[in-house]
């Protein structure tokens, strides 16, 4: 965890209202201006140009604070708002930019690995399947649900992140790592979600067979419900088993498994195995 | 068909305004949409939400992505509503350009190093004002960029699309279905590859467990692994809090 800093508010001048929700707007396009060299570097200068701008009055002050935020920056987009909460406390108190870089650069790793694993892969998926689902039915609402839950889940995110960052400090955050409790929410939003992909991987991938076993002379067996009988769903089982191996134990680029997979569903198809 | 080339254009170029990292990009959203400008809604529901399915899994980690799936379902929606084709074509065509088009991307996202490039000169230099007239220049220019990539194939490509749809060979087609319909398996790897522990297997089985066997919505499937894991963690305290006790008595 980053060094820490604690944040007391009693000198400095206070950020104004105003200031406060054009930089929440400005948040939202934090991955905008993403390069492969700096990543974030630029989105988090866009959203602290507007305190910058409010705290330090000489040029030497923020040129030095620029120069500061151009450097490289990449954590989850929705909890990069935490972190600029404390950069904002810390430039209100007058914090040196070295102390505000070591905060940045301490907190990116451990939050994107929060951030990702809750919003991208546990949240997302629960609301766009519900919305995929619908949208499949013909129902327009669906996409509306998805689009209108995904944005209210990710507003209290930035916005209580923010406020919890700018309020408590770093305080917060390493309360939170050394009684463990980091460790136990990740590993709770880990079950709950692995529980919805083990749904997933049972309802949306397909995979079947239609081979008929011919025994002799007549109409044959249909080989798909002896597999059914068998087990439900054991091809598209299968598939996520040969892709998870792929990927994780075997470390192929991803581009490389989805070109596998194509050339598998072809020849599949055309073999008359898979359908 | 040029206001419609150019109305798809801005949804992407929407996605992109917000770094492909908020709802707008993804299949579903975006498939609606482009099928609410060519005014065939039905169409554009049934692509976004079976390109959402597939690709539930795909996001930028660190920043690589795998597959651009906001480029491929506004094209392949677009090119699906002008000639009049189905799900199963549209699919077919989007497996292709996703890979095809994050190549673009990766090339444009580069092109992005050289506004940072700038930024860093600007502010080395002390030059604030022409930093802050740079910021504000990337908006319209990664806009535009997005409109653009989506503008031309669209407007300009719906012959040559036909050809190449009418070309390929039924059992291609077909075989490419197939392969649409394994490809979530990659997503969801994906997603496993992330979270994956021993300890977490039972709960991957539940989960498979019910949809499987019971065909249990998936809401109802994210009741059932709220209400186990808060169980596995009362449990879990419980035997603590009793083991502590035992310790100091």
């Amino acid at each position: 965890m980053a060094s820490g800093v604690q944040v007391t508010k009693k000198s400095g001048p206070k950020t104004t209202k105003d200031t406060w929700w054009t930089q929440f707007w400005r948040s939202q396009f934090i991955y905008a201006w993403f390069s492969f060299d700096k990543m974030e570097a630029m989105g988090a200068l866009y959203m602290l140009y507007p305190f910058m701008k409010e705290h330090y009055k000489t040029k030497e002050e923020m040129i030095a604070a620029c120069q500061n935020h151009v450097q490289f920056f990449n954590t989850q987009p929705y909890v990069a708002n935490f972190i600029i909460g404390i950069c904002i406390a810390m430039i209100e108190t007058g914090q040196s930019q070295e102390a505000i870089n070591a905060i940045k650069v301490g907190l990116m790793g451990p939050l994107a690995g929060i951030g990702d694993s809750l919003l991208w892969f546990t949240i997302r998926p629960i609301l766009f399947s519900v919305g995929a689902g619908m949208a499949l039915q013909g129902n327009v609402l669906g996409p509306i649900f998805a689009f209108a839950a995904f944005f209210f889940v990710h507003w209290i995110v930035r916005y209580h992140g923010e406020r919890i960052g700018y309020e408590q400090g770093t305080k917060f955050i390493e309360r939170f790592a050394e009684s463990g409790m980091m460790d136990e929410v990740t590993l709770a939003i880990s079950m709950v979600g692995i529980t919805v992909v083990g749904c997933l991987i049972a309802t949306w991938v397909s995979a079947s067979t239609p081979l008929v076993l011919k025994a002799g002379e007549g109409e044959g067996m249909a080989f798909q419900p002896v597999l059914d009988m068998l087990m439900p769903k054991l091809l598209p089982a299968l598939a996520t088993f040969l892709a998870f191996w792929l990927l994780v134990k075997k470390r192929v680029n991803p581009m490389i498994v989805i070109f596998i997979f194509m050339l598998l569903g072809i020849l599949g198809s055309v073999a008359g195995v898979l359908a | 068909m040029l206001i419609q080339a150019l109305l798809a254009g801005c949804i992407n170029g929407l996605g992109r305004l917000f770094g492909n990292q908020m709802a707008f990009d993804r299949p579903l959203i975006a498939g609606t949409l482009v099928g609410l400008v060519y005014g065939n809604l039905t169409l554009g529901l049934a692509i976004g939400g079976t390109l959402e399915l597939m690709w539930m899994g795909v996001e930028g980690i660190g920043g690589a992505r795998p597959a651009n799936v906001t480029v491929s379902t506004i094209f392949a929606t677009a090119m699906a509503c002008v000639l009049g084709k189905g799900v199963t074509e549209a699919v077919a065509m989007a497996v292709p350009v996703s890979l095809l088009s994050q190549v673009i991307d990766n090339v444009m996202t580069s092109a992005n190093s050289f506004f940072q490039r700038r930024f860093e000169t600007l502010a080395n230099k002390g030059d604030i004002d022409a930093l802050v007239k740079w910021v504000w220049a990337f908006y319209p220019y990664t806009f535009i960029l997005g409109v653009i990539i989506i503008f031309f194939p669209v407007y300009y490509g719906t012959g040559a699309v036909e050809s190449v749809l009418n070309a390929v060979p039924e059992w291609l087609m077909k075989g490419l279905g197939t392969a649409g319909g394994m490809l979530p398996a990659v997503g969801f790897a994906m997603v496993l590859g992330m979270m994956y522990k021993v300890e977490l297997l039972p709960m991957l089985l539940l989960g498979f467990a019910l949809g499987a066997y019971l065909n249990m919505p998936i809401l109802g499937v994210t009741f059932i692994g709220i209400a186990v894991t808060a169980l596995v963690f009362w449990i879990r305290a419980y035997i603590r809090q009793q083991g502590g006790e035992s310790t100091n008595g």
